[in-house]
């Protein structure tokens, strides 16, 4: 296999492709337009429907034991221009009643001080309702400490942290997590763009006849084979990375909104759920899971078209093969609360979405990344050998596939 | 004469059950233009392809400069350039783009240079401009000039004329001639014989696969008293036929 030869194959695949406006827009742009506003129309259009949104009145829970004091409790009545206020709703456990979703939101008031906020914290509109309790509470507190010390910025600086009880059920909690949508968006995105494009570069090739001129060529058949791949594995990548990107950009607009959105810009909450903590180790790993993931895709395909008879034949078989890897990761969502064992990272595409949301939330070993790496890169060596095999037994140009 | 630069012995090509063609033998010598010359479906077109090691013969041998295209793929095609009718281009990328590409693959010193010279040579002025939206015959310069960047000493030419305007035709036997002047050895394969008539130094007939006749123009025309090649080609077609029939 010769090296020049193989990066003159990408150049040859990847030109080409590159002066397509539409493509570049399709794969590589479309996801930072969609993705932002999947993820936030989403949660958004469920507030809406069920009329939860930011300034429309909401039941709040307290404990009838402990009652709030007179301006906490007005407060929380009349809300702010930014935060609407609650209807409070002295019970005997807020708790309970959260949980039984006879009420948003709940808060017992302890005399010494400290207050404990009750919400089904997971779901969507929970979250909007911790951070619009928050703003009222902020505002209270704020409010008390200036009239000791006299001076609002010092009180600001002052305010207790509040403490928040999850009062969702597990059910609620797998659900309104929805861990698996990160991984699950950069890993779809990934599939479908090295799918078209694989298939373009082979089967469209060959259907063209330009894989047969390349072939009058005295390049070998690995390198034609290699750098296929690599071509296929590199459009592929640029798009999954642009869907990070979005998934990343999506979070921090959340942050914006009234739908949680995280702690702080590294470490950030979707607002449909799940969660991205951006650190070095994550992102390295992310980045390195996403390009091995995209070769072995890339080769496995690249091969796969090899042997189909038509672009058509191609694209039913491998649709059939994307909806079943869909339909595992959906599966996958729930597997957030369950053991990860070691024989998920030797697990082709698995290995992936289970890497990939690992490295997301930045809790990827180095011997979970290096398994995952090393499964996909050997296999993806297998495939791109088998393709070039296929090419040496001529199976691959027109006129020669009954032989 | 020199040795023979292309060597078909016994050739035979299958697809599946189908026999393409069947114990062909020729030979082809450097400064010589041979013509293939046969019907649509005669088997021209597959033993050109095993020439480029594109198909891999089911029986005999084919040796291109003495080196099997099987075995050999790589040494054979940096001595041959193949020219079909209609080669497919990539259509996104202009002609110089092509040539860069396809032409990077036998590592030329100069590449840029073998450009530009094929470019005056063979007069595309045309050359950066998208190669979808060229005419057919700027298509099949772009093609001879992909096929020879390389300079090589075997060339194939494969129903080469097909589609081209009297202009580019002409263009195309003015360049087959030139080649076999430098020292190539030149397969030319036709359907249309006042072409094979005008450019061929031999031309060998074949029909169902099979070679029906070989020999210079002037030999085939004596063997049978035809007053050209394409009456020639019919009367030795027939004469098969027959003998096929004949119990």
């Amino acid at each position: 296999m010769n090296l020049k030869h193989v990066l003159n194959v990408i150049k040859g695949d990847l030109w080409p492709i590159l002066k397509q406006r539409g493509y570049i827009n399709k794969f590589v742009l479309t996801p930072l337009l969609v993705i932002p506003l999947t993820l936030l129309a989403t949660p958004l259009a469920l507030k809406m429907a069920s009329g939860d949104s930011a300034t429309a009145p909401a039941v709040l829970a307290i404990d009838s034991a402990r009652p709030l004091p007179r301006e906490l409790a007005r407060v929380l009545e009349k809300g702010l221009p930014s935060a609407g206020g609650f209807l409070l709703m002295p019970v005997e456990d807020p708790v309970r009643y959260v949980a039984e979703r006879k009420a948003q939101i709940g808060l017992r008031y302890d005399p010494k001080g400290s207050l404990e906020v009750i919400a089904r914290q997971t779901t969507v509109g929970g979250a909007a309702m911790v951070k619009r309790l928050g703003t009222l509470l902020s505002y209270y507190q704020a409010m008390k400490i200036a009239a000791v010390v006299g001076d609002s910025q010092t009180a600001s600086q002052l305010a207790p942290q509040v403490r928040v009880v999850d009062a969702a059920t597990p059910a609620e909690r797998a659900l309104g997590s929805m861990a698996f949508l990160i991984p699950m968006v950069v890993v779809i995105w990934l599939l479908n763009t090295v799918e078209h494009t694989a298939l373009e570069i082979s089967i469209g090739d060959r259907e063209r006849g330009t894989l047969e001129t390349l072939l009058l060529t005295p390049v070998s058949r690995e390198s034609v084979a290699y750098g296929k791949v690599l071509a296929a594995g590199v459009v592929g990548v640029a798009a999954s990375f642009s869907a990070w990107v979005a998934v990343v950009v999506t979070g921090w607009i959340s942050r914006l909104l009234p739908l949680g959105g995280g702690t702080s810009l590294s470490n950030l909450d979707m607002p449909i759920g799940g969660q991205i903590l951006l650190t070095p180790w994550g992102t390295f790993g992310f980045f390195t899971v996403m390009i091995t993931s995209g070769l072995l895709f890339a080769a496995f395909i690249l091969w796969f078209g090899f042997f189909s008879s038509s672009m058509r034949d191609a694209r039913m078989r491998l649709s059939a093969l994307g909806l079943t890897i869909m339909f595992a990761g959906l599966g996958l969502q729930f597997s957030d609360t369950l053991a990860t064992r070691s024989w998920v990272y030797l697990t082709p595409v698995l290995n992936g979405v289970v890497a990939l949301l690992e490295a997301a939330k930045s809790t990827l070993t180095p011997t979970a990344l290096l398994s995952t790496a090393a499964v996909n890169l050997v296999l993806a060596g297998l495939f791109a050998s088998l393709a070039a095999r296929a090419l040496l037994r001529g199976r691959v140009l027109p006129g020669s596939q009954q032989l | 004469m020199n040795m023979a630069l292309i060597e078909v012995e016994k050739l035979e090509v299958r697809y599946g059950a189908k026999t393409a063609v069947s114990g062909l033998s020729f030979g082809v010598h450097g400064g010589e233009v041979y013509g293939l010359l046969g019907p649509n479906g005669a088997g021209k077109t597959s033993t050109l392809r095993t020439l480029a090691g594109l198909i891999a013969p089911a029986a005999g041998r084919v040796a291109v400069a003495g080196r099997d295209p099987q075995r050999d793929r790589a040494a054979v095609l940096r001595r041959l350039g193949m020219v079909m009718a209609n080669t497919p281009l990539p259509e996104q990328m202009t002609g110089r783009e092509a040539l860069r590409y396809y032409g990077a693959f036998y590592d030329l010193p100069d590449l840029e240079g073998r450009i530009a010279f094929l470019e005056a040579e063979l007069d595309m002025p045309f050359l950066d401009e998208e190669i979808g939206d060229y005419s057919t015959g700027m298509r099949q310069r772009v093609n001879v000039a992909r096929a020879i960047i390389h300079e090589p000493d075997v060339l194939v030419l494969d129903e080469a004329t097909n589609g081209l305007d009297v202009r580019s035709r002409r263009g195309v036997l003015e360049f087959v001639a030139a080649q076999r002047d430098r020292g190539a050895a030149v397969v030319y394969s036709t359907h249309v014989m006042a072409e094979a008539e005008e450019v061929c130094d031999r031309v060998g007939i074949i029909d169902g696969g099979r070679l029906v006749a070989e020999g210079t123009v002037k030999e085939l025309l004596e063997m049978t008293g035809a007053r050209n090649l394409e009456l020639a080609y019919l009367e030795l077609a027939s004469r098969k036929r027959s003998e096929e029939v004949r119990p």
